[in-house]
């Protein structure tokens, strides 16, 4: 999978970085951000995509801030209108997970996802306990009992990460300075993260990315309604 | 009867006819009924398979609807799916038997994103093997069921018919694919057969093999026979009927799948034979009935036909009756149809032929001037009236009449003055006889009168009364006629007894009547035999003169002057083989009135020729004499035959005589003469014989060609010098001298005869004084003789 790079002044920039950065590890008691603008083949923004940050020369980041027995950035899952609130959603390993069910109805959630194998059977309101995800890799949430709530938690081994909004952008900030492998993920991403991309992290501008991500088909919204799931959904007789 | 029902009776062309019409009527029925069957059991077959064919496919259709169903509610459930998310093969693969069992599928496969076969399994082992690559078909479907969801479909899997379905198996996210089949078997056939009513069969082929019978609701031999026409058929469209060879079946081939390398399709049949059941029953009917009519009709042919040949063959009858001359049978037809308007008709007609026929004998048998009996039946009533007469013991007489002078009343005062007076002759006889037993009209003139006699002996004076009752006058057109009827009476049975015998002999009495001029004549005895006699005697007369039986006597004339014997007299003479000799002056007049004598003369001239040839060649010189009838001069063949004789013989003309009586001579005397002058002319000499008797006056005789008379023997038998014959002789003498003929004395039988003849200065003499007649032979001895005594 190729990564298509679009060199602006700011790839110039990072280009010059580059050099210096050669020379230096990253610089702990300063942070930068980074502004990476992902589009699709097609040009169209790219929304629920994960971009983390990993250090180019191969130190582990730091783990989680929080431990595990405490709800905290590890964020929250929510269910509401029948879908997963937000589609997609970045943890680092270790984040303990709230799954509030804010729809009326109860909801089962689970996952056969090697990363996290789990099961929320037939709730509503607030779990007592959250989940936590102690492992890195995608986690694909469904509902037992709605077959179209699909969700993804991603547990990532870095602190440095977003999610892009709707208009493709995703902002990472307190990122040391440095050099950095942009990661990026999405449910539809035709191949897993690539190493290809670089970024370097400088104090006085964020280091702005942009980058093309192909995915995949959407599922088509007007499939033959063959399956029963369908025609009941339908209210057409089965 | 059965010749009757033939061609040729009208009875059984109408039998023929309305049988033939019929059974064309009804054949023609039942073979558009056939035919009509058997277009629409075939249209209704090739419907019936059409629907059956999408009734299967919508069935096949709906099951698959199940089965996917079926697998997709399999592949929701939660723990099937934690099942599968757990990648545990020995798990997933009990999961997948239990839950195949449980909605019946017979193959079981799961398979990865990868299209690799997780778990299966399928009756042949190791078809879907963990690891090895999904095989078709399941790797079409799930080319399939990746764009579209899912896939189902019929197709062939290691050689077994399925109905297979795919559908993802989604954790939420599609994980794998989960396939099931469900087998295509002899239930689902049943089950197809149940609902269209055809005959089931699922084929197909792999990979080029040969067709094969999968599921079938057709038992083994019908199996049998299906494979072997598939196999023929391959080749052909597919939806298209077709007949399996050796059977009935209406055999339609629909594809399933199209999966490659494999084909499957569904076979519907349809039976010929149970299609056309319900039609058979049609058909038996429409038999039953068409022999019903066909027996009906028969049976109104007969009927009707009788109804028509019945009163024709009566007809028939009826004709023949009349064809016999029996009119007194009335058809009895008594319809009021047009046959009795024939058999009235016809009865009128018989009667009118009956009257006609009446009328016409009755005109056959009467005269239609006079409305008496005619000659036809005259006979017969005579014979009836003898009959009658015999029987009440009475004489009859028999009246032959007679009405003379007719033809001069015809000419004087026409036919219908004649017939005037013959029906007053007619009406007088039937008021004079009353109640006869007969009167009728014979010809023109002749009537025949039968009376019976009341006393004995009474008949003739009966008869005679009549006739004088008939002699009254007639008045006819102011004129006063007096007309006498001849009357000629036979009695019976003193006449005779049988009408023949009577009617002859009372003709021969009305001859005799005629002739002697008197008003009624009775039948003498031995008349009739006269009468017989001559017709006898005429019939054998012209067999001697066919048969040149008559001979020749020749009496001499001497010439009284010298002495000499100069002719001779030529004679015929006639012995009947019978009778003997027949006089001349019977037969000579008998030929005359039969129409013979011209023969007779031809021969007698022949003969005298020759004879005098004979004679001449012996030295004796005579001149021969032939005596002519007034016939002979009236054929104008006579000159040529004298002349063609003398001619022959050599005769000198001089030398014959022709005699001919003086009566003969003066009953036409012009053309006599004419023919005498021309053979007098010619050379021959002419005498005219018995002069005296006949009524020639003397201005004629002065005419005639002749050159001799001859004198009547009558004045000369027993002429004696004081007789009163004497004078005559004399005259005659003088008067033929005078007028320069020969005088010759016929009869000279004695010799004062002579003598007086002598003295008299008469020429020449014949006689028995000189001799009789003589055969030739012995006149030539006479002859000789004589001169002999002369010298």
């Amino acid at each position: 999978m190729r990564v298509e790079l679009r060199i602006g002044t700011v790839g110039l920039y990072a280009a010059l970085s580059l050099g210096l950065s050669l020379f230096a590890a990253p610089d702990a008691g300063r942070a930068g951000s980074a502004e990476i603008q992902l589009r699709d083949a097609s040009g169209a923004p790219v929304v629920d995509a994960i971009v983390s940050l990993v250090p180019a020369d191969g130190s582990a980041p730091p783990p989680a801030a929080r431990a595990a027995s405490a709800p905290g950035p590890g964020g929250s899952m929510d269910q509401r209108n029948l879908q997963f609130a937000p589609h997609v959603l970045a943890v680092q390993r270790g984040a303990a997970v709230d799954f509030p069910n804010s729809d009326q109805i109860r909801h089962h959630v689970y996952s056969f996802s090697e990363a996290k194998r789990f099961e929320l059977r037939l709730y509503s309101g607030v779990p007592a306990e959250p989940v936590v995800f102690d492992k890195a890799g995608t986690v694909v949430l469904g509902c037992n009992i709605h077959d179209d709530m699909i969700g993804f938690v991603r547990v990532l081994d870095t602190p440095w990460f977003s999610t892009t909004g709707d208009a493709g952008k995703a902002s990472i900030a307190n990122v040391p300075l440095g050099r950095y492998r942009v990661e990026l993920w999405h449910p539809r991403a035709q191949d897993g993260a690539k190493d290809a991309l670089v970024i370097e992290i400088a104090a006085d501008a964020p280091a702005k990315l942009d980058a093309t991500l192909p995915l995949g088909a959407a599922p088509t919204p007007d499939r033959p309604k063959r399956l029963l799931r369908d025609r009941l959904r339908d209210g057409r007789a089965p | 009867m059965l010749r009757e029902l033939g061609f040729a009776s009208f009875r059984g062309r109408i039998l023929a006819l309305l049988i033939g019409v019929i059974a064309v009527a009804q054949i023609a029925t039942m073979l558009a009924v056939l035919v009509a069957a058997r277009r629409n059991v075939n249209e209704q077959q090739r419907e019936a398979l059409a629907v059956g064919g999408r009734v299967v496919e919508e069935l096949l259709e709906a099951r698959e609807v199940q089965l996917l169903d079926r697998v997709e509610i399999l592949s929701a459930d939660f723990a099937f799916r934690e099942a599968v998310a757990t990648e545990d093969r020995g798990t997933i693969a009990s999961v997948l038997e239990n839950h195949g069992e449980r909605v019946g599928a017979s193959l079981v496969a799961l398979v990865g994103l990868d299209g690799k076969v997780v778990s299966g399994a399928a009756p042949v082992v190791g078809a879907l093997a963990p690891g090895m690559p999904a095989p078709e078909p399941f790797r079409s479907l799930l080319r399939r069921a990746e764009s579209d969801g899912w896939a189902a479909a019929a197709a062939l899997f290691a050689g077994r018919p399925y109905q297979l379905v795919l559908v993802p198996v989604e954790a939420p996210l599609r994980i794998a694919w989960i396939g099931m089949g469900f087998a295509i078997d002899d239930a689902l056939a049943r089950e197809l057969e149940r609902l269209t009513a055809l005959d089931v069969s699922f084929w197909g082929d792999e990979s080029g093999a040969a067709p094969q019978l999968f599921a079938s609701t057709l038992g083994s031999g019908s199996r049998r026979l299906l494979a072997g026409s598939l196999r023929d058929h391959e080749s052909e469209a597919s939806g298209v009927p077709y007949v399996v060879a050796a059977t009935d079946q209406l055999t339609v081939s629909l594809p399933l799948g199209d999966a490659p390398e494999s084909r499957l399709h569904v076979v519907l049949q349809s039976s010929l034979g149970e299609a056309l059941a319900p039609w058979r029953v049609v058909r038996a009917q429409q038999l039953g009935i068409a022999f019903v009519a066909l027996a009906l009709s028969v049976a109104l042919a007969f009927a009707l036909s009788r109804r028509v040949t019945q009163p024709v063959n009566t007809l028939v009858e009826g004709a023949r009756r009349i064809l016999g001359g029996h009119y007194d049978q009335a058809v009895a037809v008594t319809s009021r149809d047009e046959l009795g308007l024939l058999a009235r008709t016809f009865n009128e007609m018989q009667h009118a032929i009956a009257e006609r026929e009446r009328r016409i004998v009755h005109n056959a048998h009467h005269d239609a001037l006079t409305g008496l009996p005619n000659r036809a039946v005259a006979r017969e009533r005579v014979g009836t009236a003898i009959a009658g007469a015999r029987s009440a013991r009475r004489e009859l007489a028999l009246l032959a009449l007679e009405l003379a002078e007719l033809k001069a009343v015809n000419d004087s005062f026409g036919y219908p003055a004649g017939d005037r007076v013959l029906v007053e002759l007619a009406a007088r006889l039937r008021e004079v006889i009353g109640d006869a037993p007969l009167v009728a009209r014979l010809g023109s003139n002749e009537f025949l009168v039968a009376i019976e006699a009341a006393a004995p002996g009474a008949a003739e004076a009966e008869a005679r009364r009549v006739s004088l009752a008939l002699r009254a006058p007639f008045d006819i057109d102011e004129a006063r006629l007096e007309l006498p009827v001849y009357a000629g009476i036979a009695l019976c049975p003193r006449h005779g007894d049988d009408a023949d015998t009577l009617l002859r002999r009372s003709v021969i009495a009305l001859q005799d009547a005629k002739s002697l001029r008197k008003d009624a004549v009775v039948y003498e005895l031995g008349r009739d035999e006269r009468h017989l006699r001559q017709l006898a005697l005429v019939r054998d007369l012209r067999h001697a003169i066919a048969e040149r039986a008559l001979t020749l006597h020749f009496q001499p004339k001497i010439d009284l002057l010298t002495g000499e014997l100069t002719q001779a007299e030529a004679l015929t003479r006639w012995t009947h083989p019978e009778r003997g000799p027949i006089p001349p002056d019977e037969f000579i007049p008998l030929a005359e009135r039969a129409g013979l004598i011209f023969d007779l003369t031809r021969q007698v001239l022949e003969g005298v020729a020759r004879q005098w040839r004979a004679w001449t060649d012996r030295g004796l010189h005579l001149g021969i004499a032939v005596n002519l009838s007034a016939y002979d001069l009236g054929r104008p063949e006579l000159p040529g035959i004298v002349h063609g004789l003398l001619a022959a013989y050599g005769m000198p003309p001089q030398a014959m005589i022709l005699e001919l009586t003086e009566s003969a001579v003066m009953e036409d005397p012009a053309s006599a003469a004419e023919v005498l002058r021309g053979l007098r002319e010619a050379g021959l000499r002419v005498a005219i014989d018995d002069f005296g008797t006949g009524h020639s006056s003397l201005s004629q005789l002065k005419r005639m060609p002749v050159d001799e008379l001859k004198i009547d023997k009558s004045f000369v038998k027993g002429l004696k010098p004081t007789s009163e014959d004497a004078a005559i002789v004399r005259s005659i003498v003088d008067l033929g001298h005078h007028l320069g003929l020969q005088v010759v004395a016929e009869g000279v039988e004695d010799s004062p005869a002579w003598d007086f003849l002598m003295q008299s200065r008469c020429d020449m003499v014949q006689g028995y004084y000189v001799s009789r007649p003589l055969p030739a032979d012995a006149f030539e001895a006479f002859v000789r003789d004589y001169s002999e005594r002369a010298r």
